[in-house]
């Protein structure tokens, strides 16, 4: 018993890993853009069909397609921004909300068109493959998928971290007024923020697409999850939704084991009440600080 | 100015309600013909009266005869519906390029009902009252055809499916609905069990595991194996059923592996959750001796294209193999290929269930020589149809009278192994199976 619950704990953190690459993009773009963003999954699929198709038609490895889908997914973010989405900061954020959950619901029907409703999983030569780690078996693209995740984030850390870029990505979190004020071009951040908010959940595609199967619809599964994640993180607290996927990862993995399978998907939104009502801004969030 | 704590939490049940409320939105992404979505199911107390004579009446029309179907083209149930409505679409053209029915060209009005069964039963009200369509088929599946039989009893219109045969779909005794398998859903597995006891005694599996989709399909198919092995001395090691969202097979596989089960026994939902829970039990090195799938194995090139040589001896059962001897069966092989070309050449067992429910109703019709639904319905149930399947007849309830038999892949081909005096069994059954 106690291996398979040490298998757990190891499933857990490894697929908090990935939950912390598909959530960090909608973290900063709430931080940035005071929205969520509920395309997000949507735009996540995305990622695991591009990656999936070039694979199938072209023989590139999911995780050689990750640099191509970051690349273009940034491009695409930022033209989305600037000439549908900018529009609406400042103004009623509803209706930027509503903008997204139009995009989401644009990007499953286009998806339904091109790749079809049936379910789609991306099978690489070593999705088999496993690691005998003292008595432990580990899937090989569990670990790849961690690593791929940890290496993202690392990067995005550095980016918010130690550049100018950065910096003014956290002024205009912590305060887009004042930002505004010391010279911080916050549309432009904002433009910034956002096209590296849906590079991330891209980028996280194809790690999704290595591990579960799909079809247009998860997304609101996957969306579910993500936001349960951002919040009980603390909103915009990029390391928070990191602590926030560890937890929900491994007590995922735990009531699958230790209670009913059924119990599961509900894990996050159980954490999501309690959170909502003991500690509405999140475990690492405040009002103030956010990336720092 | 900073923003206040209230106002975040506020935006954020805001955006929560929002995607919940958009997970409830049914949005296909294509609606055939550009139809607009179905009303909402009309109440029993207002529903118009049966319209038996209405579809009699138009086979006096000149234009096509309409076939109204509700599948589950997008949804968890799509792969299956997908496949049973392309059996659908080569029927449409076999009989179309044969002149047609009564003398009409056959056409099929079609609704993506999400794998939802309200949506489903609402379409195929509308399909009825709006559309008046002439005849009916079923959608994919059991947990849409228990709702959707009531609907076409109601009006009495023939219901021919190829895909519902779990116990309820049969318990209200439906005259008009007719699954179209050569046995119910409990009786699937039977051909595996016959198999597994007819092993002999020291090289039988001791114990066995029991995952569960949780579908009634799945689960009928499960209960009954279950009783059969637990009643042969094979203990029941661990039992789990599983929701339509699981995407992590990993705990599961965790937990078959430590119950030492020798056999797993899975009520699947297709490809999807079978590859899935493969994957999982591969990545674990958890060895079973045989494991048996309800759905999936038998979605053909999919199935195949998803877990390539690990589908090695994975068990499923049907009542229909590609190469089947039945009449008709290499016609609509060929046809089926030309309209849906694939690397492997495989023709899923679903899309011959579907073609095989749309043979009935085209036995019906030139049975009865009518589209009258009620005479429709008489008729078949005093007259057996021949179908790729085999030759099937039903008892009152409209359930099929016949047996399945047992398929397992084995080097990228998905055969029949048994019963041992199948006429289609074209190898001996391996047991225990490769390792992974």
């Amino acid at each position: 018993m106690t291996q398979v619950l040490v298998q757990g704990l190891v499933f857990g953190l490894l697929a908090g890993g990935v939950y912390a690459l598909m959530s960090s993009g909608m973290s900063m773009i709430f931080g940035v853009m005071r929205m969520v963003n509920l395309g997000h999954a949507a735009i996540m699929l995305t990622g695991s069909y591009i990656a999936v198709t070039l694979l199938q038609q072209l023989g590139v490895d999911p995780l050689l397609s990750i640099p191509i889908i970051v690349a273009a997914f940034l491009v695409v973010g930022a033209l989305f921004e600037r000439g549908v989405l900018g529009r609406f900061i400042g103004g009623d954020l509803a209706l930027a909300v509503l903008v997204t959950l139009g995009v989401a619901n644009i990007l499953e029907g286009g998806q339904g068109v091109i790749w079809t409703s049936r379910f789609y999983t991306i099978r690489t030569g070593y999705s088999f493959n496993t690691f005998n780690l003292f008595g432990l078996y580990i899937p090989l693209i569990r670990i790849i998928a961690a690593a791929e995740a940890a290496v993202l984030l690392v990067a995005l850390w550095l980016i918010l971290s130690r550049t100018n870029l950065g910096r003014s990505i956290r002024a205009t979190i912590q305060n887009r007024s004042v930002a505004q004020l010391v010279g911080v071009n916050v549309a432009r951040v904002t433009m910034i923020a956002f096209a590296i908010g849906v590079a991330m959940a891209g980028a996280a595609g194809p790690l999704m697409g290595m591990l579960y199967t799909w079809y247009p619809d998860s997304h609101w599964l996957w969306g579910g999850k993500i936001v349960a994640i951002i919040i009980l993180g603390g909103l915009s607290s990029l390391r928070g939704a990191l602590l926030a996927s560890m937890i929900l990862g491994v007590a995922e993995q735990f009531v699958t084991l230790g209670i009913d399978v059924r119990w599961a998907p509900m894990v996050f939104y159980i954490f999501l009440l309690v959170v909502m009502l003991f500690r509405p801004q999140g475990l690492l969030g405040s009002v103030n600080r956010g990336l720092a | 100015m900073p923003l206040n704590r209230l106002s975040v939490t506020s935006r954020v049940i805001a955006a929560c309600s929002l995607l919940a409320a958009a997970c409830n939105v049914s949005t296909p992404p294509a609606q055939p013909g550009g139809a607009a979505p179905a009303p909402p199911p009309t109440s029993a107390a207002v529903a118009p009266a049966p319209t038996t004579g209405a579809p009699a009446a138009a086979a006096a029309s000149t234009g096509p005869i309409v076939v109204g179907v509700s599948q589950a083209l997008t949804g968890d149930k799509s792969d299956g519906g997908t496949a049973i409505e392309n059996g659908y679409k080569v029927w449409i053209k076999e009989v179309n390029d044969s002149g047609g029915l009564l003398g009409r060209q056959v056409q099929l009005k079609d609704y993506d009902n999400n794998s939802l069964a309200d949506t489903s039963v609402s379409q195929y009200e509308r399909l009825i009252t709006v559309d008046k369509v002439d005849l009916l088929l079923g959608p994919v599946s059991s947990a849409l055809t228990i709702p959707d039989g009531p609907v076409a009893e109601k009006y009495h219109m023939v219901m021919s499916e190829g895909a519902g045969g779990a116990p309820p779909v049969f318990e209200r005794n439906l005259h008009y609905l007719f699954f179209v398998q050569p046995g119910t859903a409990e009786h699937q597995a039977d051909p595996f069990t016959d198999y597994i006891l007819s092993l002999p005694a020291d090289q039988r599996p001791k114990t066995a595991a029991y995952p569960s989709f949780d579908d009634p399909f799945a689960t009928a198919v499960v209960d009954q194996a279950r009783k059969a092995l637990e009643g042969a001395g094979i203990q029941t090691v661990y039992t789990q059923i599983y929701p339509p969202t699981q995407t992590d097979f990993g705990p599961i596989a965790q937990q078959v592996k430590q119950s030492g089960a020798d056999i797993v026994f899975c009520g699947s939902a297709g490809t999807s959750d079978v590859t899935a829970f493969v994957q999982a039990m591969v990545s674990i090195n958890y060895q079973p001796k045989a494991t048996f799938f309800s759905a999936g194995p038998d979605e053909g090139t999919n199935f195949l294209e998803a877990l390539g040589e690990r589908t090695e001896g994975i068990f499923n059962a049907a009542g229909w193999v590609q190469d089947a001897k039945t009449p008709g069966n290499g016609k609509f092989v060929q046809e089926y290929l030309e309209m849906f070309a694939n690397k492997d050449n495989l023709v899923p067992p679903e899309a011959a269930e579907g073609y095989s429910a749309a043979q009935v109703l085209e036995a019906a019709v030139r049975g009865t020589n009518s589209l009258d639904n009620a005479k429709m319905a008489d008729w078949l149930h005093g007259n057996k149809v021949q179908t790729v399947q085999g030759m099937i007849g039903w008892d009152a309830a409209g359930r099929p009278q016949g047996t399945f038999t047992l398929l397992q892949w084995q080097k990228g081909k998905f055969v029949a192994v048994w019963p041992k005096d199948d006429p289609s069994k074209s190898a001996d059954p391996v047991y225990p199976k490769p390792n992974w």
